[in-house]
């Protein structure tokens, strides 16, 4: 019972955090910028203004315009349960594949790429195949870095590999983690449309990625696909929060403890967002066709952080 | 000159000249136009249709950048007359402009569709200038140059956008993500402003000659007052001249940081956009401290200026100074930057023929290779008593016009130091001159960030019979379609933002 209910924490945790992560990022590049900018938590309001909102769909859109923002939305929400937070008691742990979860990602990407396409415009149909491309791109960089840990830990099972990662594995191989952190750091952009892969802020249709697919979606349809798009990027950020920094993990488990690990983790959560908000302010975008460059990068050092996995 | 008058007399029936205006009427109207345009490299500046007593007169306006003479060429026509938009592609929109506002059919005009009143908005038949009256209630369609084919796809963008900018249509043809054409559709915003002012007072058209295009509300207001002032023979008063270009240079500066700002933007580098935004706005607080409002309205009025900026010349040279640094600063970040010069290189590539067949001004031409500037080729104001280096550039890709642009600012600085040493030391300052309005017509002009402004006046019996402003952006916007042939969609924004034309002033 005790283990359902760590888990159960650590599902809505993730859940609950991650509108704000997003707002922080928003937040931290208005106060570089100059500008006061809008409040942390205005994604939430966002999130609540739009779900008060009916939904306006194109009279070109067949049912996958119905279905979709829920699939974007769910799939997501069903990875956070494979997550550990600060306990290796996940959802689920009795299955928790890291391959599987790779995938299962993939497939929230391709129903928000078929949302775009049902909507009868031009720009959606031009986001789709940017993301498809981006994604493609990003998928085999993602998965060189998981065969990595999954041959450090001898295990794909979430959960083993994140009792391993809380063991000495970052010090036992520094240069292959190093490496793959790098990696993990290309595949966390792209993930999350960030600047230099996408531009989260623009107006511009033309330049959107991500944008450009949830161009058509309004009231609560959008606010299922931006759930879908904080959780995402807050699961990119767990990832590589737990693996590179393996602190606050306890192997007991008191109120204390946990509360402990929970403040712990937030405050990761939280450098890592700012640390990719500063990022994002010092580069200017990529060209469209450069983005195969960085990615190629990104997968090249996945690679050698795999070969070399016992350095 | 003397070998070319000579040559223009072979083809001419009249022939003035005064000052620096050359007016030529002939029959042989196509010979002289490419004598003019080929041979001589002239620009072509504006073309104006208006009412005679019997039929219509159309002037084409010739600026001749070598040697700092304007050639106009006239012809009377009745309803029709000769296109050669085919020889001058300058001249395309000109020519459908009169065909939509008087009427007059151009002869094998290539590409004969409306321009200015949109078919689907205003009845066939309908041609404002020529007179009211609406005869026929049936609308038409209008027939987009779409490629077709297979693998080939249309992506319309506009006229209304996700942000907050002004209305226009793009259709791109695209296979994959390169561009394979561009056609545009503008004219979304038709205010008659030609029509607006027929028969106003002199005062009341200078109000609305700043309402054309916003931004450059100084620079218009600069060129329409020139032009009456040429007409009525008032000598401005030199310290109010030099009080017009430190104004018209803040206007370009402002512009200009706009511009630079907007690059930045959209590259996606919005720390240099938010810190240039910034330093435009410290410029439109010194315009609103001078003039009263942060745009330099109604500062300009003929025979001289309305405000007194001499109290404030501290100020001046202390927010330029300090603009100035700050201003180093983020060239200094632009120029170091790979990932912000690597989006700006190569980009939106435009052809230095493509610039003189469309005869385009301005830092587009610059840029391109081809000399624009009016502040040294036809020196107005104090400009030929002014020093400073005008940059020209061969690539005429993004980078080479944000170059210019820089340049430009780095001049204006320049100059607004010397102007102000001057006003400083004038003891009593003269705002304006007196004046009494007489008849007659011309063409006044201004350089504004974007190119010249060309402004064609007339006046009767105190009224203004005739107003044909030339906006830059209506010389520059087909410049568009070629500059974005073989680049990806994703940089289309950056190359319209790096022309940054005007929808407004294109759309009188």
């Amino acid at each position: 019972m005790q283990t359902f209910l760590m888990a159960l924490l650590q599902f809505f945790i993730i859940l609950i955090i991650s509108p704000f992560i997003v707002g922080l990022m928003q937040k931290t590049k208005s106060l570089v910028r100059g500008s006061v900018g809008p409040c942390v938590f205005q994604p939430y309001f966002n999130i609540l203004k739009l779900m008060q909102k009916e939904v306006v769909l194109s009279n070109q859109s067949s049912y996958i315009s119905i279905i979709a923002p829920y699939i974007v939305a769910v799939v997501p929400i069903t990875v956070a349960g494979f997550l550990p937070v600060f306990d290796s008691n996940t959802l689920m742990s009795f299955s928790g594949d890291i391959i599987a979860m790779v995938y299962i990602l993939a497939l929230g990407t391709f129903f928000l790429a078929l949302f775009g396409f049902d909507q009868g415009s031009s720009f959606g149909g031009l986001g789709s195949s940017r993301e498809m491309t981006v994604a493609s791109l990003a998928e085999p960089a993602f998965i060189m870095v998981i065969f990595t840990f999954a041959l450090q830990s001898n295990s794909t099972n979430i959960s083993h590999i994140f009792d391993s990662m809380r063991g000495d594995i970052f010090f036992n191989y520094p240069v292959s983690s190093t490496l793959a952190l790098m990696a993990l750091y290309f595949v966390t952009l792209a993930e999350a449309g960030r600047i230099p892969i996408d531009n989260p802020e623009t107006h511009l249709e033309l330049t959107m990625i991500h944008e450009a697919m949830i161009l058509d979606a309004s009231g609560r349809n959008l606010a299922l696909l931006e759930i879908g798009s904080f959780v995402k990027t807050t699961i990119f950020l767990t990832l590589f929060s737990n693996i590179f920094m393996p602190l606050g993990f306890y192997d007991t488990n008191t109120i204390w403890t946990i509360g402990f690990s929970i403040f712990i983790y937030f405050i990761k959560m939280s450098t890592l967002g700012v640390i990719i908000a500063i990022g994002e302010l010092t580069l200017a975008k990529l060209r469209y066709f450069r983005i195969s460059d960085a990615m190629m990068f990104g997968f090249v050092l996945a690679l050698i952080s795999m070969v070399t996995y016992r350095l | 000159m003397k070998e070319i008058f000579d040559s223009i007399h072979y083809f001419c029936d009249e022939f003035s000249e005064d000052g620096n205006f050359v007016t030529i009427k002939t029959k042989q109207l196509k010979s002289l136009s490419l004598y003019l345009f080929r041979d001589l490299d002239c620009d072509l500046s504006n073309v104006v249709a208006l009412r005679a007593k019997d039929g219509f007169i159309i002037k084409y306006l010739y600026s001749y950048p070598k040697k700092d003479y304007f050639f106009i060429v006239w012809q009377n026509v009745q309803d029709k007359f000769e296109s050669f938009a085919d020889d001058i592609p300058a001249l395309n929109w000109f020519e459908r402009e009169i065909y939509d506002l008087f009427g007059l059919i151009p002869l094998n005009h290539p590409d004969f569709r409306a321009l200015p009143l949109h078919p689907e908005n205003y009845p066939i038949g309908f041609h404002p200038m020529q007179n009211d009256e609406i005869k026929d209630e049936n609308y038409g369609t209008y027939e987009y140059k779409d490629v077709k084919s297979e693998g080939v796809y249309t992506v319309p963008v506009g006229p209304i956008h996700a942000g907050v900018i002004e209305p226009g249509h793009f259709r791109f043809a695209m296979s994959g993500e390169p561009i394979l054409q561009l056609e545009i559709r503008h004219f979304w915003k038709h205010r008659g402003i030609e029509k607006l002012c027929e028969g106003k007072e002199i005062d009341k058209v200078l109000k609305i000659s700043q309402k054309i295009s916003g931004d450059n509300a100084l620079s218009h207001a600069l060129s329409f007052a020139m032009a009456v002032e040429k007409i009525c023979g008032i000598k401005v008063p030199s310290f109010a001249q030099y009080c017009r270009v430190i104004a018209a240079e803040l206007e370009r500066i402002s512009c200009n940081l706009s511009d630079f700002a907007g690059v930045f933007q959209d590259a996606g580098y919005s720390f240099g956009a938010s810190g240039i935004t910034a330093l435009k706005e410290d410029i439109m607080r010194l315009m609103k401290l001078l003039g009263g409002n942060r745009f330099f309205k109604d500062f300009v009025i003929i025979g001289g200026i309305s405000k007194n900026i001499k109290p404030y010349t501290k100020e001046i040279i202390a927010i330029i100074k300090q603009v100035n640094i700050t201003f180093d600063k983020y060239k200094k970040i632009m120029e170091n930057s790979s990932s912000i010069l690597e989006r700006l290189e190569t980009t939106g590539k435009i052809k230095k023929q493509t610039v003189k067949d469309l005869s385009c001004v301005g830092f587009t031409a610059s840029a391109s290779g081809r000399f624009s500037d009016f502040r040294k080729t036809h020196p107005y104001l104090i400009y030929s008593k002014l020093d400073f280096e005008t940059l020209v550039l061969d690539e005429g890709d993004v980078s080479a016009r944000v170059q210019v642009k820089l340049n430009d600012i780095k001049n204006s600085f320049k100059i607004i130091k010397i102007c102000t040493n001057y006003i400083s030391q004038v003891d009593k300052p003269k705002l304006k001159a007196r004046y009494e309005i007489k008849d007659g017509e011309e063409f006044g002009y201004a350089q504004s960030n974007r190119g010249n402004i060309v402004h064609f006046v007339k006046i009767e019996d105190n009224k203004v019979v005739r107003f044909k402003p030339r906006d830059p952006s209506f010389m520059n916007w087909q410049s568009i379609q070629f500059a974005v042939l073989g680049d990806v969609m994703g940089d289309f924004p950056l190359i319209n933002k790096s022309l940054n034309l005007s929808y407004a002033g294109n759309d009188l």
